[in-house]
Order: structure tokens, then C-alpha cells, then sequence
């Protein structure tokens, strides 16, 4: 199976000097979920923007779908969808406004876009909420209008920075339940970062964990439980992490 | 594409009811409540100053004259003024000033010793005018000039009795016998002199309305990027599947098509105002002329120059807005996106008071060619540039504007290509920032 996603000798140093990534490689295979799990400061977030085209690498080759981040990023913004770690909507418009704009970016007709929107609406799960204007949101509606616009454009790769992160136990459910129902369904590549383990075993093909700026270890989350003798991913985080620290 | 990014702009910033506020009611708000205001105002002083003059104003008078020519005045006053003249006595003019005062009244006239001697004599009289002023009133200033248009009055009336008694002419003649009838040759046409004054006071006000669009499409194209930033989301606009200068053009569309409104706002409070200042009595005349004078002076530089305006107006607005948008995306909210562009009104406003000042046929070419390049002149040098009939300074002001307007379209495509506009400053200025704060 080819990659989607091939990042390798990724070095990312930020105009203040600070070295957020150094010298990190990885690849996401086509079809597959595949978690970036690090603490705070490891450089996920870097790493994904960069993928997305927001930012530019110091070093090293990023390819999404064949296409160089920094030759290509409008091929590579073709291809892609993204969930930033932060984001807001636009507030004076309501949500199924947003919904309508950005499907009429990504469809190719009218009835694409409407076929887009629908099935948003229905990923987000805000019912007649989505009438309302995106300012008298909580946060968890938000963050679920959000994931439902990333997801119904079906990209070839869905890059969700902590997808889940500000929703409560349901809601997270539900958004993971949707997340593994599309990737499986549309053949959508997903790229996530997480701080919760729990999550990112149910959900993901493979994970890396990240530290410092580096990929420690890689693999199937059974498989690392396994190799490291622990009973679930956590453990297995913090006996990599702890190692390093 | 860029449709839905278009509609998406205009419709978030015009449901934004501070934007709303700001730009589009306040100006009729301001325009439309100044105008109501000033014109009820200026009409109830106009009303107060008649209404003393018709029941006859009262006068104070230290006549230490007492000579055949002062009753005379006395007689005019009364007979043509309905004037009540209450005499008092006091040995000096600030004593019989604070009789004045105590018995309420405004005017104090003092017709000095000596007075019916010089006129007898052939030498000018004079009679000092005193007038009590409480307030820096419209009103009182009104009557100030009913108490001198009297003593000036009654100077007419002594002297078409004096042409009378000592000439055998007619007095109205004797009294005004060369008028002059000034005409202006102005680019090709010859026009009225006075309509050529108001003309020129009418170059201050025009360049007030393409100033104030200019400043508002800056600060809307200003605000659609700190709105981004403020509301997160920036982020997810910058990934999408479009072009960087597609985003950029959206957003100067958005803020060009908001600034119109605006300016049509504008234009409707700012077109009642000066008819609701101007139907009062003082302004009657130089208004009447400053209306005839607006269709004048695009009459005068035709069709042509007219077009020529126009276009220079829209490339100004767009270098502004374009502006707006480059130096807005240096702030990190709405608030701090305006500040950036708070001053650029400055900008705008100095080259076009320059060329206000600059005379196309006198001056040094290097000096009209310097302010017909500089961004922002154009409406003004391409008005002068038509009257003065040297045409290429217009054009070249207008050439120069796009000029600019391309540098900071590039400056700004290149600023949304780069990743500073996502990531802002870096942590180690910011820091440096916060120690320069302290100070
Ligand atoms: N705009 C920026 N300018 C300078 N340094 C930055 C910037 N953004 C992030 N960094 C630094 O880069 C490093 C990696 O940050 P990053 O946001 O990628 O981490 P992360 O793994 O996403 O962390 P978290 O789990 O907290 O989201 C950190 O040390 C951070 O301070
Ligand atoms: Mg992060």
C-alpha cells in the first residue's frame, strides 16, 4: 500500500530559536489511522501544522500524497483536511452557514455541497442547533461542528489535532465512533494527535510516540504493549516518556 | 470559488453590529442628528435676534456730544431701528458701562465730545459701540452685529443726506460708482469669480469624503484579519483548498463592497446635513453657490475628468484597503489589528492637503511631479490636473497609485504565503516586548 503521508529527517526551529522537532520521520499508510501521542510541548502540534502547509520545515521532506509540502502546498491542500488544535468558527454566521461555505470550497456542484452539509449536520450532532449562530456555541458544540466540517469533505487525509480534546465523555464517544465509521467507510487516511490514551487505542492502526521532538517508538498498539510489558498504551507512554524525561 | 469566500466576508463583518454601528449608522446617525440639531439651532438664534430687533432693541447712550448731529443719530435710530435709546450719566465710559449693566441692558453707545463739530467740519465722527457679551452665543453674536449695522447705517444715511445737500448728483451713484465684475479664465471657460471663491473652498470639502472612505476601508480590511486571528480561524482558512491570493482578494472584495456601503451612508447624512444647515437664513448664499458649485466643478473638467476621478478614488480606497489588510495582519486581535492602521488617516490626509496647496501653473514641476507620486494625492492632483489642463499629472498620480497598490498586493500575498502570519512574533520578542512595557 502506498503512503500518504512520509515525513523524514523533519527539523522544525521556530523564528524565537526554539527546536520544536528534530529529526523526525514517519509515514502513514493509505487507509489507516495513525496517532501521534506525546506530552505537552513534544512537538505534535508543530509537526502537523507543518504537514498542513501552515508551516514551513527548517529541514527535512514532508509528502503528503506524493505532493512536497513546499513545492506543492496548494496540491497538498487538495488532498488534505484539517482540525487545528485551537479553532473557532465564524461567529456571526450559524452553523449550517459554515457548513454551506466551506462544502462550496471543496464540492465540485451544488448537489455535492448539499450532500456534504447533510451528512455534517448529521456528524455533528447538533440537531436544530446548527440554525443558530456559531456565537452562542459551547466549546463541545464547536469543537463538533468543527470535526464535522474536517470530516464530510472526505479528504484523502483528515489531520485532526486532538480531536476529542474539550468534549465530555459522550460526546468524545460519539465523535470517536464517527471518526472509525468514516475512515472505514470513505477510505479516509487520518492523522490525530491525543493526549488520551484510551482514545487513541480504540481508535488507532498504529501509533508514534513523539518526545522532544523525536519518534521514541512506533507500532500497533497491541504490539507496543506487548514489547514493553505493560497492560494498556498508558503505561506503555509513560515507561517511554519516563525513560527519556 | 472566490464567490463563497466573498459572500462569507461581507456577510460576517456586516453581522458584526459593532462593524454595523460604526460604519454604517453612525455616520448617518452623526450627520443626520448634527444637521437636525444645527439647523433648529441656527434657526431659533435667527428667531431671537429678529424678534429683539422687531420689538426694538434698547440702547444705552452717554452723549457727551449733545450737538445737533448726535440728535440726529438719535432720531435715525429710533425712526428706521424702533430703537428705545436710554440715556445715562457718567463722568467715564467704564462707569456708564456698569450703569449698562445694571439696568439689563446690551449696548452701550458713547458719542463722544466733539462729535457734531468734526462733521461739521468735514472730519469723521465716531461713536463707540459697547456691547455687553455674556455668552460666545450664535445669538449674541447676532445681535452684536444688529448694534454695529446700526451706527454703519446711520453712516450711510448721513452720507447720501450729505452727497444730497452739497452735490447735485445722485446719491446712490455718488455712493458706489465703479463695481467691479471679476471673471475667471479657467481651463478654457470663463466663469464667475465668485463662483471660482466658493469653488476653491469647495477643494477643502472634496477631499473630506474620499478621506473618510479611505480610512474606513482600512480599518474594515484591518478588522476582517484581526477577526480571524481574534476568533481562531485563521488556521483553518490557511488550509483550505485555495489559493493564498484568492483569500487575499476575498478579503479586499469583502471590505471594498462594505466601504461602499459605508460611503453611500455617508454620502446620504452628509448631503442632509448640508441641506439642513443650509436651508437656515445665515448660510443661504455661499450654500446656494456651493451647490451649484458641485455639479460646477465636475462640470468644468468634463467627462474625461470626471472618469479619471472616479478611478482615482477607487485605486485610492483599494491601496487603502490593501494597506489596511497588510498592516492588520500584524496585530493579533480586531483591537490591535485597528490600532495598526489607527494612524493612517494621517497619511491619506497630508498629500491631500498638499496638493491643495500646490498651484499646477506656478509651481516647480519637480515639486507637482514629487505630489502627484505620492500615494493618496490622486483624487485631488486629478481634479487639479484637469482645471489646470496638464492632464498627465493626473495620470500619472493615478499610475502611481496602482503602483503602490501592486507593491502592497504583493507584500501581502507574500505575507499570507509565509507562515509570520499564523505564528506572529516570536516568543523571544515577545518577551523583549513585555520588559519595554515595564518602562
Ligand atoms: N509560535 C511559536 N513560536 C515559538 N515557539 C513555539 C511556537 N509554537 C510552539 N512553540 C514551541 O514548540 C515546541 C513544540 O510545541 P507544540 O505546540 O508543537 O507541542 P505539542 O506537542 O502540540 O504540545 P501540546 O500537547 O501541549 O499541544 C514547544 O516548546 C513550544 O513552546
Ligand atoms: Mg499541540
Amino acid at each position: 500500500m502506498s503512503n500518504v503521508v512520509e515525513v523524514k529527517d523533519l527539523v522544525k526551529i521556530y523564528p524565537g530559536g526554539v527546536k520544536a522537532v528534530n529529526g523526525l520521520s514517519f509515514t502513514v499508510r493509505e487507509g489507516e489511522i495513525y496517532g501521534l501521542i506525546g506530552p505537552n510541548g513534544a512537538g505534535k502540534t508543530t509537526t502537523l501544522r507543518i504537514i498542513a502547509t501552515l508551516l514551513k520545515p527548517t529541514s527535512g521532506r514532508v509528502e503528503v500524497a506524493g505532493y512536497d509540502v513546499v513545492e506543492n502546498p496548494d496540491e497538498v491542500r487538495r488532498n488534505i483536511s484539517y482540525l487545528p488544535e485551537e479553532a473557532g468558527a465564524y461567529r456571526n454566521l450559524t452553523g449550517i452557514e459554515y457548513l454551506r461555505f466551506m462544502a462550496e470550497l471543496y464540492a465540485r456542484n451544488r448537489e455535492e455541497a448539499e450532500r456534504m452539509v447533510k451528512e455534517a449536520i448529521e456528524i455533528s450532532g447538533l440537531g436544530d442547533k446548527i440554525y443558530d449562530k456559531t456565537s452562542v456555541y459551547s466549546k463541545g458544540m464547536k469543537r463538533r461542528l468543527l470535526l464535522a466540517r474536517t470530516l464530510m469533505v472526505k479528504p484523502r487525509l483528515a489531520i485532526l489535532d486532538e480531536p476529542t480534546s474539550g468534549l465530555d465523555v459522550i460526546h468524545a464517544l460519539h465523535v470517536r465512533n464517527i471518526v472509525l465509521k468514516y475512515a472505514k467507510e470513505h477510505n479516509v487516511t487520518i492523522l490525530l494527535s491525543s493526549h488520551n490514551m484510551l482514545e487513541v487505542e480504540y481508535l488507532c492502526d498504529r501509533v508514534g510516540i513523539i518526545y522532544k521532538g523525536k519518534l521514541y517508538v512506533e507500532g500497533r498498539p497491541s504490539e507496543l504493549i506487548e514489547e514493553y510489558k505493560a497492560s494498556n498504551l498508558e503505561e506503555v507512554f509513560a515507561k517511554v516518556v519516563g525513560v527519556h524525561a | 470559488m472566490l464567490r463563497s469566500l466573498v459572500i462569507k466576508e461581507v456577510k460576517d463583518l456586516l453581522r458584526d453590529r459593532k462593524i454595523l454601528f460604526a460604519m454604517i449608522i453612525m455616520p448617518l446617525i452623526i450627520y443626520i442628528g448634527m444637521g437636525a440639531a444645527m439647523g433648529a439651532l441656527m434657526e431659533q438664534s435667527i428667531k431671537q435676534v429678529e424678534e429683539t430687533v422687531r420689538a426694538g432693541v434698547k440702547i444705552a447712550l452717554l452723549n457727551e456730544d449733545d450737538g445737533p448731529w448726535s440728535k440726529t443719530f438719535i432720531g435715525y435710530a429710533k425712526k428706521y431701528w424702533n430703537a428705545t435709546i436710554i440715556l445715562v450719566n457718567a463722568t467715564s465710559p467704564s462707569k456708564a458701562l456698569n450703569i449698562t449693566e445694571s439696568l439689563g441692558l446690551k449696548a452701550l453707545y458713547i458719542i463722544p465730545r466733539g462729535f457734531s463739530e468734526n462733521i461739521s467740519n468735514e472730519k469723521p465722527g465716531v461713536i463707540q459701540v459697547y456691547f455687553v457679551l455674556h455668552d460666545l452665543s450664535v445669538t449674541s453674536m447676532g445681535l452684536l452685529s444688529v448694534y454695529t449695522n446700526i451706527v454703519s447705517g446711520f453712516s450711510k444715511y448721513l452720507s447720501s443726506i450729505i452727497i444730497t445737500r452739497t452735490a447735485k448728483v445722485n446719491p446712490a451713484f455718488a455712493m458706489a460708482p465703479v463695481i467691479s465684475k471679476a471673471q475667471v479664465f479657467l481651463s478654457g471657460t470663463i466663469v464667475n469669480a465668485n463662483l471660482v471663491q466658493a469653488l476653491s473652498g469647495q477643494l477643502f470639502i472634496l477631499p473630506i469624503a474620499p478621506m473618510l472612505v479611505i480610512s474606513y476601508a482600512a480599518s474594515i480590511a484591518a478588522m476582517s484579519i484581526g477577526v480571524e486571528k481574534e476568533e481562531k480561524t485563521l488556521e483553518v482558512l490557511l488550509s483550505l483548498p485555495i489559493r493564498r491570493r484568492d483569500i487575499v482578494l476575498s478579503k479586499l472584495t469583502g471590505s471594498l463592497l462594505i466601504s461602499l456601503l459605508a460611503s453611500i451612508s455617508m454620502l446620504i447624512g452628509f448631503s442632509y446635513y448640508m441641506s439642513s444647515v443650509s436651508s437656515v437664513g445665515i448660510n443661504n448664499t455661499t450654500s446656494t453657490t456651493h451647490v451649484s458649485m458641485t455639479g460646477g466643478i465636475f462640470g468644468l473638467i468634463g467627462i474625461p475628468g470626471l472618469t479619471l476621478y472616479l478611478i482615482s478614488v477607487f485605486f485610492s480606497v483599494f491601496l487603502a484597503s490593501t494597506l489596511g489588510l497588510y498592516l492588520g495582519s500584524f496585530g493579533e486581535n480586531v483591537r490591535s489589528a485597528q490600532s495598526m492602521v489607527g494612524y493612517i488617516w494621517i497619511i491619506v490626509f497630508f498629500p491631500l492637503y498638499i496638493a491643495i496647496f500646490t498651484d499646477f501653473a506656478l509651481d516647480p514641476l519637480a515639486k507637482i511631479l514629487a505630489i502627484s507620486i505620492i500615494p493618496f494625492s490622486a483624487p485631488l492632483v486629478v481634479l487639479k490636473a484637469f482645471l489646470s489642463g496638464k492632464i498627465v499629472y493626473g495620470i500619472i498620480s493615478v499610475a502611481s497609485s496602482v503602483g503602490f497598490l501592486a507593491l502592497v498586493a504583493y507584500l501581502l500575498t507574500k505575507r499570507f504565503e509565509g507562515e509570520k502570519l499564523l505564528i506572529g512574533k516570536s516568543k523571544r520578542k515577545k518577551r523583549s516586548k513585555h520588559i519595554k512595557l515595564k518602562f
